[in-house]
């Protein structure tokens, strides 16, 4: 799980410097909430793993649906002249902090498990 | 079996998706790249879009303040004139004094550039780096008995300040740069005849800075007004003597 997310990351990000697409920068803003929720997902998935209970249907509805409302919200908030784009930074921001916490502390209990057996 | 081929799908799936979330990176990276010269790093257009209705609601301010500026002049004008006609004579005169109206008249225009080298070349600004030139060629305009100057339409008064601010020049508190056309009002032969003694600020100009100077006398010279307030904080009158 850990290395398809890590190859995908790194293909991802040599396949996108190799290939030289530029967007024009009025979309900048809102591909970035997305990317934000999408990373959201990833880290979620990637607890899901840990905590053995990772459904991919869960995880890939979870990813297009966050970003598609990430970037929705961003665009509706510009339109109203409200910073809705706080929202999806504070509540996805928050979520790849718990996220990556709750993988830290199963790693660490695994280690210590191992260790102890 | 079928449940290891699904776990395989899945982590499949997973990498293509997050191979999405890495392209776009690369791309959101790029895209930054390249307008980040311009901006000096990254800018959200939210915070983009905010300047630019920040600097076109300044404005409209500007201009709303500016226009009420001359309605309360003309109110006060009017006043004046209903008073006396000595006071409005007074008034106008001391007006003029303090550079609060718009003067016509004959004089001369003075338009000095940087060398053509610097435009084509590159290289920093010699006039504005070295604007004190520009002061000298004030205090020569006065000596030779010029009653009103501006420098690209900014109105020298008792009180305003030619001086270096980053990479312009500021006069009067707004900021310039070159060619700098400085308009004197004043008689254009004694004006011309001044500024053109040898060793004197224009041959300094040309032929120690090596700056385009022009000069040309002109019959009709409309001289704009100092827009800004003068209001004392400091100085006071004193009684008698």
């Amino acid at each position: 799980m850990f290395i398809a997310v890590i190859a995908g990351l790194a293909g991802g990000i040599v396949l996108g410097l190799i290939l030289n697409v530029v967007y024009p920068v009025a979309f900048s803003f809102y591909i970035t909430m997305a990317l934000l929720a999408a990373l959201d997902s990833v880290f979620g998935a990637l607890r899901a793993h840990m905590e053995e209970k990772y459904d991919t249907l869960i995880f890939v509805s979870g990813f297009v649906c966050n970003a598609l409302i990430a970037a929705l919200m961003t665009w509706l908030g510009d339109k109203l002249g409200v910073p809705l784009y706080y929202a999806a930074i504070l509540v996805f921001g928050g979520r790849i902090f718990n996220n990556t916490a709750a993988i830290r502390r199963i790693f660490i209990d695994k280690k210590i498990k191992k260790r102890s057996n | 079996m079928s449940d290891r081929n699904k776990k395989v799908a899945g982590y499949a799936l997973v990498c293509v998706l997050t191979m999405i979330i890495g392209f776009f990176i690369a791309m959101q990276i790029k895209t930054t790249a390249v307008t980040g010269d311009y901006a000096g790093g990254m800018v959200s257009l939210a915070q983009a879009q905010a300047s630019i209705s920040e600097v076109a609601n300044l404005r409209a301010e500007k201009d709303e303040l500016n226009d009420e500026l001359s309605k309360l002049e003309a109110q006060l004008k009017e006043y004046e004139k209903n008073s006396s006609e000595a006071a409005a004579a007074d008034a106008e005169k001391y007006r003029m004094l303090a550079g609060l109206t718009d003067v016509a008249g004959k004089g001369v225009v003075i338009t000095v550039d940087d060398p053509e080298a610097i435009y084509t070349q590159g290289g920093d600004s010699i006039i504005t780096y070295n604007y004190e030139l520009l002061l000298a060629l004030v205090n020569k305009l006065r000596e030779a008995g010029a009653e009103a100057i501006s420098i690209n339409d900014r109105r020298i008064t008792a009180y305003s300040e030619i001086s270096l601010a980053g990479s312009n020049i500021n006069i009067n508190g707004s900021a310039t740069a070159p060619p700098y056309e400085v308009k004197a009002i004043g008689d254009p032969q004694t004006l011309e005849s001044t500024l053109g003694i040898r060793y004197g600020v224009l041959y300094s100009m040309k032929n120690d800075y090596g700056l385009s100077v022009q000069i040309a006398q002109k019959s009709e010279i409309n001289i704009p007004r100092y827009t800004g307030r003068t209001s004392f904080k400091y100085a006071a009158p004193t009684e008698g003597e």
